[in-house]
C-alpha cells in the first residue's frame, strides 16, 4: 500500500510539472511532454520512496492524499482552464505512450478518472481498515 | 526493500525503452521509392497512406485525423504527417507523407515559393508561392468546409495558404509538416497571413475549433486546390 500511496501522489505532482511545461509553447512544440511526464513521475516516485523510508512523510497518508488531490486539481484549473482540463492530461499521457492513433482522448480520460477517484477511495478505505484493526 | 525499488525502476526503464524502440523503428522505415498516379517518383514512409491527385480539378487530397489536443491549446501546426517528429503537434494528424504531398502539388502544376530560409524564421517574413484553397470534409458532413473555418485565432486574419515548397528542409528535418499556421521555412504549405514567428514569438494563439470539427480521432479529408485568384 505504501508504494501505491507514493505512486498516486507523485503522479499528481508529475502531472502539474507537465502542465507547466505544456503551457510553454516553445517547449511544447519541441519536446514530447508525455515522455517527460513519465520520466518525472518515475524519478519522483524513486525519490519519495527513499524519503518516506527515512522520514515517514506519508504517515497520515489518507488526509495527505486527499488534500493533495484537491490542491493539485485547483492548481491544474489555474494553469490550464476548465475546458482544457478535458484534453490536456489525456493528450500528455497519449504522447508519452506513443499511442496517438491507438488511444482516443476519451478512452484515456475514463482510465484517468478511474485512477484518480478509484485511487483515493482505495487509500481512504485502507486507512479506515488500519484504524479498525488497531482498535 | 532495495530489491523492490530495483524491480520497479527496471520495469519503468523497460517501458520507456520499448516506447522509444517503437518510435525509432517507425523512423527507420522510410525511403521506399514508389511512383504516384502521375508516374512521378515519390518518397513515402512505410504505413503512410497515398495522396489522391486529381489533375482535372487541380486538387490534392490527403487523409487525416482530428487531434483533440489543440482544441484549447495553441499550436502553429495545421496538418502534420503523423510519423514526422511533429506528428502529434497539429490540429489534424496527416496520414500521408509530406514528401509525397509536395510531389503531388508539383504534379498538378502548383509553383513553389521557396523564398524562406531557416534564418527567416525569427524575422517576421511572409511565405510566397502558389495560392491554394484548402477545404476539409468528413463522412456524414456532405459538404466541404474551408480550412479557415476549423481554426480559431487570437488575432483573426483572412487565411492565405501558399505552396511554400521547402522540400530540402522538409527532407532534412523530417518534421512531417504539411500545412503550417504561420509562414514557415519547413512546412510544404503555410499561411501567409501570419508572418514567421507569429505564433511562437508574437504569441498569436491558433487552435482547432471544437464546435466545428468532429470528435478526436475522427478521419477527415483535407483538399488542397489551386486557387483561381492569385
Amino acid at each position: 500500500m505504501k508504494y501505491f500511496i507514493v505512486l498516486y501522489n507523485t503522479f499528481l505532482w508529475a502531472m502539474i510539472i507537465s502542465f507547466i511545461m505544456f503551457k510553454n509553447l516553445w517547449l511544447e512544440m519541441r519536446m514530447n511532454i508525455g515522455l517527460c511526464f513519465f520520466i518525472i513521475w518515475a524519478l519522483l516516485f524513486i525519490i519519495f520512496i527513499f524519503i518516506n523510508n527515512k522520514k515517514h512523510i506519508f504517515e497520515k497518508h489518507s488526509i495527505f492524499s486527499l488534500i493533495n488531490l484537491i490542491v493539485c486539481f485547483i492548481i491544474a484549473l489555474i494553469i490550464l482552464s476548465p475546458s482544457a482540463i478535458l484534453y490536456t492530461p489525456s493528450s500528455i499521457i497519449r504522447d508519452g505512450l506513443y499511442a496517438k492513433r491507438l488511444l482516443k482522448l476519451n478512452t484515456i480520460n475514463i482510465a484517468l478518472f478511474i485512477f484518480m477517484f478509484g485511487g483515493i477511495l482505495i487509500i481512504l478505505i485502507s486507512s479506515l481498515n488500519k484504524k479498525f484493526n488497531k482498535k | 526493500m532495495n530489491k523492490k525499488i530495483i524491480i520497479i525502476l527496471s520495469a519503468c526503464l523497460s517501458l520507456m525503452f520499448i516506447s522509444c524502440g517503437n518510435q525509432s523503428s517507425q523512423n527507420a522505415s522510410e525511403g521506399v521509392q514508389l511512383t504516384n498516379s502521375m508516374g512521378s517518383v515519390i518518397l513515402r514512409d512505410e504505413g503512410a497512406e497515398p495522396v489522391i491527385i486529381d489533375v482535372e480539378k487541380k486538387e490534392v487530397i490527403i487523409p487525416a485525423e482530428v487531434n483533440g489536443k489543440y482544441f484549447n491549446s495553441p499550436t502553429r501546426h495545421g496538418v502534420v504527417f503523423d510519423r514526422g517528429s511533429n506528428g502529434d503537434k497539429s490540429v489534424l494528424r496527416g496520414l500521408a507523407d509530406e514528401r509525397e504531398f509536395y510531389q503531388a502539388l508539383i504534379d498538378i502544376g502548383a509553383v513553389a515559393g521557396n523564398n524562406l530560409t531557416m534564418d527567416d524564421m525569427k524575422l517576421g517574413k511572409t511565405v510566397d508561392g502558389q495560392k491554394l484553397d484548402v477545404f476539409v470534409t468528413w463522412d456524414g458532413l456532405g459538404k466541404e468546409i474551408p480550412f479557415a473555418e476549423i481554426i480559431r485565432s487570437d488575432e483573426e486574419r483572412p487565411m492565405d495558404i501558399r505552396f511554400g515548397g521547402n522540400i530540402e528542409n522538409a527532407k532534412a528535418k523530417r518534421t512531417g509538416c504539411i500545412l503550417c499556421l504561420d509562414s514557415c521555412a519547413v512546412g510544404i504549405t503555410s499561411d501567409a497571413a501570419y508572418e514567421t514567428g507569429a505564433v511562437e514569438m508574437k504569441k498569436i494563439g491558433r487552435y482547432g475549433r471544437e464546435d466545428v470539427l468532429p470528435a478526436d480521432g475522427t478521419r477527415v479529408s483535407v483538399i488542397f486546390r489551386i486557387a483561381q485568384d492569385k
